[in-house]
């Protein structure tokens, strides 16, 4: 089984690079065969490409502060969809991308999100308190996840 | 105590740009205006910042083309350290430069044109976008997203980052081409070469039915300004500028990039935080001019490459003189893609493109230095003062999407007049004027994420001032 895991992220504005911190993490760990780590700033349409070539993927994000503590963690399954009303190329989630890569290349691999409550998005480096005390337990959790069942 | 002072652009609420349309007392189009309303302030912030510095911020200024001004950055600097850089650099910053302009053209021939030229500029907006696309037809889409990721996975090779590396450096560049990366990028050549020519061939055929676009999609004539060899071919990295007339006559020829401002003015409107450069010696506005795509091939006599040149035999017979219409931007493009392709697979055979030899190192030998590229968008200028411990004293900022502006805005009056018959606005005329403005593949569509809805913001205004009508998008 081929596991993608996708972390996300400007790291250049506090929590917004959560993900793309969660995916280093993850990549100094000993992991399972067959698991990529892949970091990027945004998702793009290109990675619809690569997605199409896995069987599950693991997309790590931050979310916008709403009602939940800062670094409280989320999980989803994830269908393919298109969430956004704008299909643009800065837009895309990992839910529009999951679906042009079951339209264009005929396989969506199955797919989870793993995500934390944003505190700040400041113009600053660096994760705030919560969410680096969020950091490895959402490592934990994406590990976990990738081991064969 | 110190205050915190905040400074909100309140008008970015409504959108990066903004569109006025000003009727007369016969309720006929008088004028039309667009508003670029975001405020960047780069030339001002940069100053008493080491020259050194210089690619590495100015490349936060897009998040599209970050490449084109690491490029013309580093020429800038490359002036300031007085030095000539290996000619394995010069050949690597070419390919960097090139993969950017087929992954930018791919992005917005693909992904932001292709939904009105294949679903129609009438068709639903919630299914005119990519999603609609690949729907209807799924090929140009994989061609399109295959064409980006090539153009991004070189820069990636390359630079070890996809969106703002830091490889092209004053001197030349940080580190060489690696062997195995080069034999990658040439084994994908066939494939992405098979995929451009086929799009062009698809394109070819479909003119004929977009030729109400090309009538009034900014057809007028202007001058048309860029880069070109001393050859007068196309030229992307170096080269020095010349100016073509409407007619396809060459007005000034061979201008060194040094001279620029002389050539070049800057007109500043209260309407728009866009700058508007003219050609000087024309006067403002007379001098409009328009770079990019277009005029890269209207000023070209070739372009140095045997499939992009048999193109652009073409499409040089597509008008007496020079090409004026700028929905043909769009065909531009592709031609400049194939270009693109032909002219990586040349520099990755060169025989010293593996040289280890890629870095001139110097102090600050020059308080002045003046780098000049062609951007997918056109000409970009950066030109810097530096004080004797190399920090910056002034910098100046021309941009390639600024170089369209007054064309842009004559291209936005014209559908105006053209497809606004009422007081009352449409959807479609709406997108009219949007795919005017893409077609110029402006910067601020860009960064403001624009695909089918871009944001903008169109005013209807009556001889009295009073606002008639407003749509919002985005």
């Amino acid at each position: 089984m081929k596991t993608l895991v996708i972390g996300f992220g400007n790291t250049l504005r506090q929590d917004d690079g959560f993900g793309v911190y969660v995916a280093e993490a993850l990549a100094q760990q000993p992991l399972p065969p067959g698991v990529d780590i892949h970091t990027c700033q945004q998702l793009t349409p290109e990675l619809a490409i690569t997605l199409s070539q896995y069987d599950r993927a693991a997309f790590i994000d931050i979310s916008a502060p709403g009602e939940l503590a800062p670094g409280s963690l989320i999980e989803a399954d994830l269908l393919p969809q298109v969430t956004s009303a704008s299909a643009v190329t800065h837009h895309f989630n990992p839910a529009t991308l999951l679906l042009l890569a079951g339209t264009l290349y005929g396989h969506a691999p199955q797919a989870r999100v793993f995500s934390a409550a944003a505190g700040e998005f400041n113009l600053a480096e660096g994760l705030t308190p919560p969410l680096q005390s969020a950091l490895p337990l959402l490592t934990a959790c994406v590990l976990a996840w990738i081991q064969p069942s | 105590m110190p205050e915190k002072i905040v400074i909100e652009q309140v008008t970015r609420i409504e959108g990066h740009a903004k569109v006025s349309i000003f009727l007369n007392d016969d309720g006929g189009v008088q004028d039309a205006q667009v508003h670029v309303t975001q405020v960047r302030g780069f030339e001002k912030f940069v100053e008493g910042r080491p020259f050194y510095e210089m690619p590495s911020l100015t490349a936060r200024t897009c998040g599209i083309c970050p490449v084109s001004h690491l490029i013309a950055a580093s020429k800038a600097c490359d002036q300031i350290l007085s030095v000539r850089i290996p000619t394995t650099a010069v050949a690597l910053r070419r390919i960097l430069n090139l993969a950017q302009i087929i992954q930018s053209h791919a992005l917005n021939f693909f992904y932001l044109s292709s939904p009105d030229l294949l679903l129609g500029m009438d068709a639903d907006p919630a299914k005119r976008n990519l999603f609609g696309l690949a729907e209807k037809h799924p090929q140009i889409v994989r061609d399109g997203v295959r064409l980006r990721q090539f153009g991004q996975q070189i820069i990636e090779r390359l630079a070890n980052k996809r969106i703002h590396p830091a490889w092209v450096i004053p001197g030349g560049v940080a580190s060489p081409l690696d062997p195995d990366v080069r034999n990658q990028i040439l084994s994908e050549i066939p494939e992405v070469k098979a995929i451009i020519l086929r799009t062009l061939d698809w394109y070819k055929k479909s003119l004929s039915n977009y030729q109400e676009y090309v009538r009034t999609f900014a057809n007028f004539p202007s001058l048309f300004l860029g880069l070109v060899t001393k050859e007068g071919r196309l030229e992307h990295y170096h080269g020095s500028l010349r100016v073509v007339t409407a007619r396809g006559s060459i007005l000034t020829d061979q201008i060194p990039v040094e001279d620029y401002a002389t050539y070049i003015g800057e007109a500043v409107e209260p309407w728009s935080y866009l700058k508007s450069p003219y050609y000087k010696p024309l006067g403002y506005a007379d001098g409009m001019y328009r770079v990019g795509p277009l005029a890269r091939l209207n000023i070209a006599n070739e372009c140095g490459t045997p499939q992009a040149d048999q193109e652009l035999a073409e499409f040089h017979c597509l008008d007496k003189g020079a090409v004026l219409s700028s929905f043909h931007y769009h065909y531009a493009r592709l031609i400049e893609i194939l270009y693109g392709i032909e002219r990586i697979e040349q520099l990755l055979n060169e025989p010293d493109i593996l040289s280890t030899n890629v870095r001139a190192h110097a102090e600050v030998n020059n308080l002045e230095g003046i780098g000049v590229s062609e951007a997918p968008r056109g000409t970009l200028i950066h030109h810097y003062k530096v004080n004797e411990d190399g920090l910056v004293q002034s910098a100046n900022l021309i941009i390639a999407s600024g170089n369209n502006n007054l064309a842009m805005n004559r291209g936005v009056l014209q559908a105006a007049r053209y497809y606004v018959r009422a007081d009352k606005l449409t959807e479609g005329m709406l997108n009219r004027v949007e795919a005017v403005i893409r077609a110029f593949d402006p910067c601020l569509a860009c960064s403001t994420h624009a695909l089918g809805e871009m944001p903008l913001a169109i005013e209807l205004v009556s001889s009295e001032g009073k606002i008639l009508d407003n749509l919002v998008r985005g």
